[in-house]
Formats: structure tokens, sequence, C-alpha cells
């Protein structure tokens, strides 16, 4: 393994990350982006346990300790890309649960999760508004509605 | 090559020939049950089939209880769970493919 | 080319596909599905590079919990994505192959996949493994020994050695003394040259913080080397699943447990569920608790265990489950795991040690002393989890009868 051979493995890592981005970016659909984020995520995960690999290592449990007989000699792979990505898929899997609870609040509020659509309501609310004269930015629009929800 | 790796070898090519026409199956077949059918039914077989070929080359006793094990769990909870999406997709309304059109 | 490039060469080429198809295919659903197919060959692939905890984890995850929430979102969401008129985002298309050339470029200077020689296969981790773990009960396993390295010394640092332990004067009071080191009050003794690492310290425990008598190294460095990490972790699963609660527990009203289709009338869905529950529990129990002898550990057992609920929620109905679990005992469990884990480094200091110094537990035989540390660990982590995962199960799932 020499050569663009010896590196394929980070170049799969690289268009898997970029599948997840183009998704990201090209999809309008929440729960389209919120997986896309998913397999970018995974293409950090890849490169990660690419690193630990080491010519003919084998998985980092020491069996000479159970079992002295059966003697290992040969390397093993690094552990500590391991550790860091198995914490992190359990906190992608917390992330992605938090963001489908975002979606579903977002689809109880507007009826849509594509996200073209969420823009030109909010564009089309904050036209509204500005006709009428009362909000111009954020902040005053957060006030006006708490006011709003105020008085009634 | 000694005689228990003859009998993996055998189990392991078979299992994997009964996974490849599974998925042949799952393409060629006309619906959804029919596919699942190709799925479900050579899946439970394969595994069955390979994890035993496993047990022939494993030198470890304990091993080789486990891997029966899990044979022995995937031989029960496989066809369940072919069961399970084939009942969803009945009470869900899909009526199977017959040769005259959907009924 | 040997098999495991091989083999490798044309799993990394079966994940990349199906990444292209979760993208593409237009019905979420499908996209949903092949997320869990897309975790089963990432787990492959895990395999593949020797990392059975990863795979383990993501196989539990990535192909379980993750695809049961996608789905049970759907059901409220919809599953179907709007039509888009034109299927290739040109700017989104650019933009993605000029930092993806970059970031090849980048990789050009790397290593090559497996390289012995790899800057990460040299630095702290692998010298202070070889230099502890691969010792333990005198059996080298990695490397040589250091020049002039006495083994008898270093045997016994290590209580499963059978046989006599040498007397040692110094050993009635190693306890004040090391503390008094720690201290920086009495000065260490004369370094011995043979000590790899002869900081002040106790002298039972191996000289560092790798905590080397447990098999699996991941468990020990995630546990012990990184224990802070792991706890802050298991906090942030927490948040979530007080995230959850926030977003979506509403007050329940009446016939908020309207039960949907249940499948407790079918025969072999109830039989057979009963049957397996039982194993699924006990396996994900053994695996948080073997976690520190093979792959396995508070992560993905807590997974497991959580599936078994899910299971039962899903074919017995949510009114079923929450007879066994009820909701406020789930959320007190979440918030126990995390107490477990930062009680066990609190009871450590309160030995005498640093904090989450788990030799401290069992001061004539540290090895034990840093196993039991562990699995209390483990415990910890494997029912915050387990209780998140069926808290953000329960939450998704309620939104439906609302």
């Amino acid at each position: 393994m020499t050569g663009a051979l010896g590196i394929y493995n980070y170049w799969i890592y690289v268009l898997l990350m970029m599948i997840g981005l183009y998704g990201v970016i090209a999809k309008p659909n929440l729960i389209k982006q919120a997986i896309a984020l998913g397999l970018f995520q995974t293409g950090i995960f890849l490169y990660y346990i690419s690193m630990a690999v080491i010519d003919g290592g084998t998985a980092p449990v020491w069996t000479t300790i159970l079992d002295g007989a059966q003697k290992y000699e040969g390397p093993y792979d690094n552990p500590l890309p391991h550790v860091l990505i198995l914490t992190a898929i359990v906190v992608s899997v917390s992330v992605l649960a938090v963001a489908l609870a975002l979606i579903i609040n977002i689809k109880r509020t507007y009826g849509t999760i594509e996200y073209d659509e969420l823009e030109a309501m909010d564009q089309a609310d904050k036209r509204a508004d500005y006709q009428r004269g009362q909000v111009v930015d954020a902040a005053d629009d957060v006030e006006h509605r708490l006011e709003g929800h105020h008085h009634a | 090559m000694h005689w228990n790796e003859v009998v993996c070898t055998v189990l392991l090519a078979l299992g994997c020939v009964i996974n490849f026409s599974g998925s042949y199956g799952v393409l060629k077949f006309p619906d959804f049950y029919a596919r699942l059918h190709a799925a479900g039914k050579t899946d439970s077989l394969a595994q069955v089939l390979i994890l035993l070929g496993l047990v022939f080359v494993t030198p470890d006793v304990l091993t080789k209880i486990k891997l029966m094990l899990v044979a022995f769990i995937l031989l029960i909870v496989a066809p369940t769970a072919t069961f399970a999406i084939t009942k969803a997709a009945h009470l869900d309304g899909l009526r199977p493919w017959t040769r005259g059109g959907r009924q | 080319m040997n098999a495991v490039v091989l083999i490798d060469t044309l799993l990394l080429l079966l994940v990349t596909a199906t990444a292209v198809a979760i993208v593409e295919v237009r019905s979420l659903y499908a996209s949903s599905i092949l997320t869990g197919i897309y975790s089963l060959l990432m787990a492959l692939v895990w395999v593949n590079m020797h990392s059975m905890d990863v795979s383990f984890t993501e196989a539990a995850v990535g192909g379980g919990i993750s695809t049961i929430l996608l789905i049970g979102t759907l059901v409220h969401v919809g599953r179907e994505e709007k039509p888009i008129k034109k299927r290739l985002h040109v700017p989104a298309l650019v933009f993605t192959a000029l930092t993806g050339a970059a970031l090849i470029y980048g990789t050009l200077d790397m290593p090559r996949f497996g390289d012995p020689a790899a800057p990460i296969h040299h630095y702290r981790v692998p010298e202070m493994m070889a230099q502890t773990v691969g010792f333990v009960n005198g059996t080298p396993g990695k490397q040589k020994p250091p020049e002039g390295f006495d083994l008898e010394r270093y045997r016994r640092f290590d209580g499963r050695v059978t046989g006599p332990i040498p007397a040692d004067p110094t050993d009635t009071a190693w306890r004040e003394k090391s503390i008094l080191q720690t201290e920086g009050l009495i000065v260490p003794q004369v370094r011995a040259a043979h000590e790899p690492h002869a900081e002040p310290g106790h002298h039972l425990h191996p000289p560092d913080d790798f905590n080397g008598h447990v098999p699996n190294s991941v468990t020990s460095l995630l546990a012990a080397y990184r224990g802070y990490d792991t706890m802050f972790e298991t906090t942030v699963i927490f948040t979530a699943g007080v995230s959850l609660i926030l977003l979506l527990r509403r007050p329940r009203r009446e016939g908020y447990l309207q039960p949907g289709a249940v499948m407790s009338d079918q025969v072999i869905l109830r039989v057979v569920t009963k049957l397996s529950i039982p194993f699924i529990l006990i396996f994900g129990f053994y695996v948080i608790t073997h976690g520190e002898l093979g792959p396995g550990g508070g992560f993905q057992g807590g997974v497991v265990l959580a599936t078994a609920f899910i299971l039962y929620a899903l074919i017995f109905g949510r009114a079923a489950l929450y007879r066994v679990v009820p909701p406020p005992v789930s959320d007190m469990l979440t918030g126990l795991g995390v107490l477990i884990y930062s009680g066990t480094g609190a009871v450590c200091m309160l030995l005498g040690g640093k904090f989450l110094d788990y030799s401290m537990l069992n001061p004539e035989l540290p090895g034990d002393g840093e196993s039991l540390g562990m699995t209390l660990v483990e415990y910890g982590v494997g029912i915050t989890v387990s209780m998140v995962m069926l808290t953000i199960f329960n939450q998704l799932a309620e939104e439906r009868s609302t």
C-alpha cells in the first residue's frame, strides 16, 4: 500500500462529509438536513478511526491479562480515537433527538418543515409588520410579541 | 485443511449463496410481500448457517456457546420481525400483488 | 492488495452509495431506513478496522435507536419531501466540490493508512499503555521491558498475582507517605532508575493515570484517562433528555394515553416479545458489567436496555410501559446515572485520592479497585443513557396522541 492506495480511506471520509454537507445546503427539508448532518458526522468518525489503525494490528483488548496462555506479541490499534468516537456517536444521537424535537415544534407552529417555505413565511410576516409600521428589527419583534402575549 | 475448516467453508459458502439468492429475490420480485418473503426466509437460514460455520472453527468453547445462542435467538426473532413488518403493511392496507393486477 | 483492504474498499463503496441514496431519495421514510442500513454498514467498516466498541455503539445507536426516532418523527411531520424542481443544487455542488478538494489536498500530507510510523502511534497514549498494560501480570505483551526493569517489583502492583507479595517495610505507611508526597511535604525517595514514572504517588498504584489492570483499554481510557470527558458526555446526554422534556412534554390531559394500533393482539408478537425482553435486559446488563473485560460498556449497554423498554412499548402500548416505568421514575433515574458517576469520583476524593482515582476504592488491591470503580461508572453511564433514550422515545411518541 503506497501512494494513492495508502490514503484512499481519507478520501472516502472527505466524500462522506461532502455528501452530508451537500444535503445540508441543498435540501430544504429539515428532516433531510438533520439526517445529512449525521452523514457529515460519520465522515469525521471514519477519519478518526482510520487514524487509529496500525498495520497488522488488532482490537485493543489485552487478552494477556485474562489468559496468560494466549500471548499476542503484535501491535494493537490505538484505542484513544475509539474512545472519542464511542462517546461522540451517543452524543450524535442526542443531538439528532433534540433536532427532531425542534422540528416537531416547528411543524406544530408553522405547519411545514421545508426551509424555503419557513423563510417565505417569516419574510411575509415581517413585511406585513413593516407595512403596519410596527416592527423594524428582531429585538422589537420579540418585545412586540411579548407585549401582545400579555395583553392577550 | 483440517476437517472442521472444510465444514466451516462449506457452511459459509452455502450461507452466502442463500443470502445472495435472497438479495436477488428482493430485486426481482414484484411486490412488497414477495420481496419480504425472499428477504426474510433466506436471511434466517443464511444467518444460522454462517454462525454454525463459525462454530466449527472457533477454538474457544464459550464463544461456541455464544455463537449457537445467537443463532438460536436469530432463528426466533428474525421471522417474528418479518411477520411484524408484514402485519403492519397489511394493517396499513397494502394489498398483495396478483397476476391480474392489483385487487 | 490483501483481503482486509479489499473488504474495506468494498464496504466503503457501499457506504458511499448508501450515503448518496440517503440524500437523494425523496421519501423521508426510505431515507430513514437507509440511514439504518448505513449505520450497520458503518459498524462493519469499524469491525474491519478493529474498533469493536465503536462498532457495537454504532449498531445499537445508529441501526436501532436513531432509526426509531426518525420514524417516530415522520409520523407527525409527513413522510414525503416536498418535490423540488431542480434536482441538482449547483451552488451547493460547487461549494462542496471546492471544500472537498481542499480537504483532499490536506490528506496528501497524512501518513498512509495503517502506517506504524504515524505520529498517533508514538505519542503519549501508546507509550504509557505499553509501559503499564503490556506488563500486567508479568507477561510483557507489546514491548520489551526497558533496560533494568524490575519485573518482581512491578508484579507487586498487580492484585491478580498469586503467591506472597514481597514484604516491604515501607508498605505499612504507604498511604500517609503518598499523601505527604502528593502535598509536597516530603521529598520523594531517590528515584529508582527502573521505574518508568517514579513520580510522587502511592506505591501500589502503577504510577500513571491509565489504570492498566483493565483488559479492554478502550474502557480504561474511557473511564480513567478521559474520565472527566466521559462524565460530561454523560451530562450532555442528560441535557438532551431534559431538553426533550422541556420541548415536547405538555400537561397531561384526559386520554393522553389513547393507544394507537397496539400490536398486542398478535399472538406471535406478544409471545416472542415476552420471550426476548428478559434476554435483552440480561444482555444489556452483561454488556455494561463486562465493559471492562471486552467490547461494550455503559453507552452500548444502556442503549440495549432502552431497546427492551421501547420494544415493550411498541408491542403493548405506552400505557403498559408507563405502568412499568412511570415518567417520574425514568426522569429521576436519568439524573441518578450522572449522580452515580460523579459520586464515584467524589468517593475516590474522600478516600484520599484524586477525583475518579479508582484505585482508592480498594487500596490493598488497586487493580480490583479500578475494576470496581469502572463498573460503577459504567452503570452510571448505562442508567443515564437508557433512561434518556427511553424519555426521548416517549416524548416523540406522546406527541402523536396529543
